[in-house]
């Protein structure tokens, strides 16, 4: 080591250096056990170890990261090179290519959060946790029923489900009373369902997507004035959560060929 | 020069949040700020995207970013606040004006039992550490690194990670002892306004 470090309150002898060592948790289980053998035989000893390991669990608790703070920052990323887009500015040239880069990449970062490829260990976690759908149809509401992507190009929306759920799917032409809001990326639910956020005549729906042969069956027991509707099509299972009285958005998707320049129905 | 895509940045951001609030929060002291800070930095990130190389450690590159604008934020608030007493952000608990005051923290000779006052203890004990030392401390203690990896994220050597952690842990438990006279400013114990 470069330096030494010093402790005014440790013996100036082995004992204190094991005694550091032990302080500061680097001593395999024989030598900590050697030590801890020293520490037991002294008062003075013992209670700097007992304060020591207070202090470090009282630091761990208070500088706890945000268990959510990099989806958060990474969706203020994606809102943020949004803003122009609803504000129009006349950015000078070099702005305006820094601007179309950072368009172009929260809209990566946004489309991995609603993909749930971020969040660490722990959110998949969480992800997988099963919920009833009315829950999480009542949390989305609460939190503003705000879709993290909104995809305007129909082949990246395409390639998005052919890479999640296998099947490349896309929009259909939707009455005018409804609309697709965006994808939405909801705790609660498997990491591999996609959600979708639609609006009919100023209710708000709910759009759950993932393969039929997926084990994974959530609770659709209708609720909080809430209907659940589900069905088949393509291989895969779509689910409807709505306070409707019909499921609105049944015909509101198309399977494209990933191949064609146009996407073509396979109906 | 090859560059990483945005979506592979969103990956490793992820991977290396934890360290980076730290490393912020450690030199601002404050967790709300923290955030912000890591937030200003990962658009910094981006728009320098092309300055990291890929395959180096993006935790390291990333932090150094974090680091030099958590300092440049702490300037600005330490220049802002020349009148002002610095409150300590992670102490909630305190009442009111207490912690900006003169009076000394009653200890009757031993270390306090409730939790949550010793938090504050804690708090206020590392709030007089210097920031360096205070982020290796937290990298030590929070996220358990090895001194190696104390040294790569904040590029400092080993040796004076490893010198810095002791020293802040020799005064932190100096500062919260039952016998602590209640010593202000750097190294010495509590930090009061």
């Amino acid at each position: 080591m470069a330096d030494t470090p010093e402790n005014p309150d440790m013996p100036d002898n082995d004992d204190g250096e094991l005694l550091e060592a032990l302080l500061d948790d680097r001593l395999g289980p024989p030598e900590r056990a050697a030590a801890m053998r020293i520490v037991e035989a002294d008062p003075n000893m013992a209670e700097q170890v007992l304060l020591q390991q207070r202090i470090d669990d009282s630091l761990r608790r208070s500088f706890q990261p945000p268990a959510d703070g990099a989806a958060a920052v990474l969706r203020k990323l994606s809102r943020a090179a949004d803003e122009p887009a609803v504000e129009p500015r006349k950015p000078a040239s070099a702005d305006r290519r820094l601007l179309a880069a950072l368009l172009a990449t929260a809209a990566s970062i946004a489309l991995a959060i609603s993909l749930g490829i971020l969040g660490g260990d722990e959110p998949r976690e969480v992800a997988f946790k099963p919920r009833p759908l009315h829950e999480v149809y009542t949390q989305c509401v609460a939190e503003g029923f705000e879709p993290y992507w909104v995809c305007d190009d129909e082949r990246l929306f395409a390639a998005t489900f052919e890479r999640r759920q296998g099947v490349p799917l896309a929009l259909a032409e939707l009455p005018e009373d409804r609309r697709m809001l965006g994808l939405a990326y909801l705790a609660g639910l498997s990491r591999d369902s996609t959600s979708l956020l639609g609006m009919v005549e100023g209710q708000r729906v709910l759009v759950l997507i993932d393969r039929a042969d997926r084990a994974w069956e959530p609770d659709t027991d209708a609720q909080a004035g809430l209907n659940v509707f589900r069905w088949l099509a393509g291989g895969l299972v779509f689910y409807e959560v709505t306070p409707l009285d019909e499921p609105s958005f049944r015909d509101a998707f198309r399977f494209v060929d990933p191949q064609a320049t146009e996407p073509e129905p396979k109906r | 020069m090859s560059q990483i895509d945005a979506a592979e940045f969103a990956r490793l951001f992820d991977e290396a949040y934890p360290r980076l609030w730290t490393i912020a929060a450690a030199i601002v002291n404050d967790r709300d700020l923290a955030q912000d800070i890591v937030q200003e930095s990962a658009m910094t990130g981006l728009r320098r995207l092309a300055d990291y190389q890929p395959g180096t450690n993006f935790g390291a590159w990333m932090g150094q970013i974090v680091r030099f604008t958590a300092l440049n934020s702490r300037r600005s608030a330490t220049s802002r606040k020349m009148q002002a007493v610095e409150t300590h952000q992670f102490s909630e608990t305190v009442e009111g004006d207490a912690a900006e005051t003169d009076e000394p923290i009653d200890r009757q000779g031993r270390l306090v039992d409730d939790q949550q006052d010793f938090d504050d203890e804690v708090a206020r004990a590392i709030d007089a550490l210097d920031p360096e030392r205070r982020s290796c401390l937290l990298l030590r203690v929070v996220h358990n690194l090895s001194y190696q990896e104390i040294s790569e994220q904040l590029g400092v050597p080993e040796g004076t990670a490893m010198s810095h952690v002791h020293r802040a842990k020799s005064s932190m438990r100096k500062a919260l002892s039952a016998d602590a006279p209640a010593p202000r400013g750097e190294e010495g114990g509590r930090a009061r306004g």
